[in-house]
């Protein structure tokens, strides 16, 4: 039955048909193909998934995202990213990764963090004397940071595959995250020395930069909240994620006096949009997992892989290397909920802690959405930039490297994820 | 991943598609009011049951609302499935394109045609799978307000016809303009 799955699955997808169509049409088709199965599976699976508790949070994080970066604080943040790296060398383009972090602990989504600060930052670095390749580089791959800092809309869909606490993988994706964040800052600073180019605007002094500060606070303070909120059970994930949204409401309606009906409709409608979206993979992969295990596929791929390579750290080496080829033309969401339920009965075979799996799958998957030549951010932060595919990707390598080598080290280091 | 161009005004559809365009605007029209409603008052029913929730957890003794997680998981259905036809309709559903894009417009055309015959008919058996499903759990009752579990079933079969309706639009439009009929998407609205 897999295989019949695999075969309409891949040509569903060469017809361009979306990715959650394509699951929910390539299980139905098999099941029908299979003949002794019902096909009101199909449904059953669907409904099952509306039925995840944890999976409500989804919809809400989105919306606390959109609520308070598409208001005056996401203003007051660029704001603070901007002018607190305005003075090292290099510092425009470090701004575009600093902004990644401080967005990345509102909203849990790569591509909208790409699009929104790609959007205002590329044009300023263009201005300041950065190629346009460099800075879609540097802006397709800093996005992806936003995913590893807490929320992050893929660690709670591995969370819905694997088991894990929502509150172990968004602490793990800490460290991380802010290696991450490291590596690119020097990076743009080499980058920035290597050309001689300086930046034409005035640094500012400390007291503006601490006004800055104090504007931006209540958006740096959220992913902390997030998590003293799950780690002191002060309530459950769902509950955090509305919240989230109730915290937003209340900046925007008194700190920041811009709240109006128009920005709250536009965020839940665009919510419930982007959770239509990440909901139908999840229905259509849950499909689709129930004939894999009905196959006993998770189970035999372990057998197998256990048997062909001995050492761990070698099948640890397979898995990142099937994920960044499976995350080049497969997003993430799909990803996660396909391979997650045959990696993790794997990484209990080798001893490997599915909190650090699921940083791996995340970050692995992440790559892949700026491995040319396919990837979401890579495109999106080329058409900003209007810099052509080759041009980002010449420039995308020093990039690429350094989120290897944090791959690298979060893949046989456990100390960077589990603590 | 996905092109491409506005969707043609109403006066420029009636110029250069007629009648069916007409048509393909009503439906869009029509199911996106409906998939908005939805949203908007299930997303502010789940907002304010939660929320209320967590306060009366610390406020009563009986420790929060004995419906809060039944009420929730009961309209979670109809947010999820108005959001997947309103995708449909704003291009929020992402897929791999490299083929499409290798191809000529009229071949291009005739692949999403293709796609869109092959979506159609699927959701229509979905559907109708869905509404058997719901007669038969029609008599599982949610332990506190009674609620019956067809409700989430109807949800899914809902669905299911508005994605009909809005692909069947997304088509009149291709087959009549072309693949640039395709909607652009927004990256907020892509949850990745």
């Amino acid at each position: 039955m897999s295989i019949i799955l695999v075969i309409v699955f891949t040509a569903l997808m060469l017809l361009a048909i979306p990715v959650g169509h394509a699951l929910v049409i390539a299980a139905g088709a098999t099941l029908a193909w299979q003949g002794e199965l019902p096909l009101m599976i199909v449904a059953q699976q669907m409904y099952q998934q509306t039925q995840s508790f944890p999976m409500l949070a989804l919809p809400f994080f989105m919306m606390a995202g959109s609520l308070m970066l598409g208001g005056k604080l996401g203003h007051e943040l660029l704001s603070f990213a901007t002018k607190s790296m305005q003075r090292w060398r290099g510092g425009p383009l470090s701004t575009t990764v600093v902004a990644s972090v401080v967005f990345g602990g509102v909203s849990g989504s790569a591509v909208a963090n790409a699009s929104a600060l790609g959007s205002v930052l590329i044009p300023w670095q263009k201005r300041q004397g950065y190629p346009a390749g460099l800075c879609a580089a540097n802006n397709a791959t800093s996005a992806v940071i936003d995913i590893l800092i807490p929320p992050s809309i893929p660690l709670i869909l591995y969370s819905l595959v694997s088991g894990v606490s929502i509150a172990d993988l968004f602490t793990a994706g800490i460290l991380p995250g802010i290696l991450m964040a490291g590596g690119f800052i020097l990076t743009c600073s080499w980058i920035a020395r290597r050309r001689g180019i300086h930046s034409e605007d005035p640094s500012v002094g400390r007291m503006e930069l601490l006004k800055l500060a104090v504007l931006s606070a209540p958006a740096l303070l959220m992913p902390i909240l997030i998590l003293l909120g799950l780690r002191f059970g002060i309530a459950t994930p769902t509950e955090i994620s509305v919240l989230a949204v109730v915290y937003a409401l209340g900046l925007s309606a008194l700190f920041y006096r811009d709240l109006t009906w128009q920005r709250f409709h536009h965020s839940l409608i665009e919510s419930g949009i982007a959770t239509g979206v990440v909901m139908l993979v999840i229905m259509g992969s849950a499909i689709v997992g129930w004939i894999l295990t009905f196959d006993q596929v998770p189970t035999r791929f372990a057998e197998w892989v256990t048997a062909t390579i001995s050492n761990p750290l070698l099948v640890i080496l397979a898995m990142n290397i099937l994920l960044l080829i499976v995350g080049m033309p497969l997003d993430l969401p799909p990803a996660i909920l396909l391979l997650g339920p045959i990696f993790v009965p794997l990484a209990a075979t080798i001893g490997l802690d599915p909190v650090q799996l699921g940083l791996i799958m995340v970050l692995n998957l992440g790559i892949g959405l700026y491995t040319p030549p396919i990837g979401t951010t890579l495109f999106i932060s080329s058409s900003i930039a209007r810099s052509t595919l080759a041009e980002t990707t010449r420039e995308l390598w020093p990039f690429f490297g350094v989120a290897m080598l944090v791959l690298l080290a979060i893949s046989y280091i456990p100390a960077l994820t589990i603590y | 991943m996905t092109r491409v161009a506005p969707l043609p005004h109403h006066e420029q559809d009636l110029a250069t598609g007629g009648g069916a365009l007409a048509v393909a605007n009503v439906i869009d029209r029509t199911v996106g009011f409906a998939c908005r409603a939805v949203i908007l008052l299930t997303g502010i029913a789940l907002l304010a049951i939660l929320t209320a929730n967590v306060v009366a957890r610390y406020v009563l003794e009986s420790g929060g609302f004995r419906f809060a997680q039944e009420l929730p998981e009961r309209l979670f259905p109809w947010f999820i499935m108005a959001g997947v036809a309103l995708a449909v309709q704003k291009g929020g559903h992402m897929g791999v394109e490299s083929v499409l894009s290798r191809l000529s417009r009229n071949g291009a055309r005739i692949m999403l045609l293709v796609g869109f015959a092959i979506i159609i008919a699927s959701y229509a058996v979905l559907a109708w799978e869905a509404l058997g499903v719901a007669d038969i759990v029609s008599i599982e009752k949610s332990p506190v307000l009674g609620l019956s579990s067809s409700y989430s079933y109807y949800a899914l079969a809902l669905g299911c016809a508005a994605v009909i309706l809005t692909t069947f639009a997304l088509a009149l439009r291709v087959a009549l303009i072309g693949p640039e009929a395709l909607p652009t998407p927004d990256p907020e609205e892509t949850g990745i």
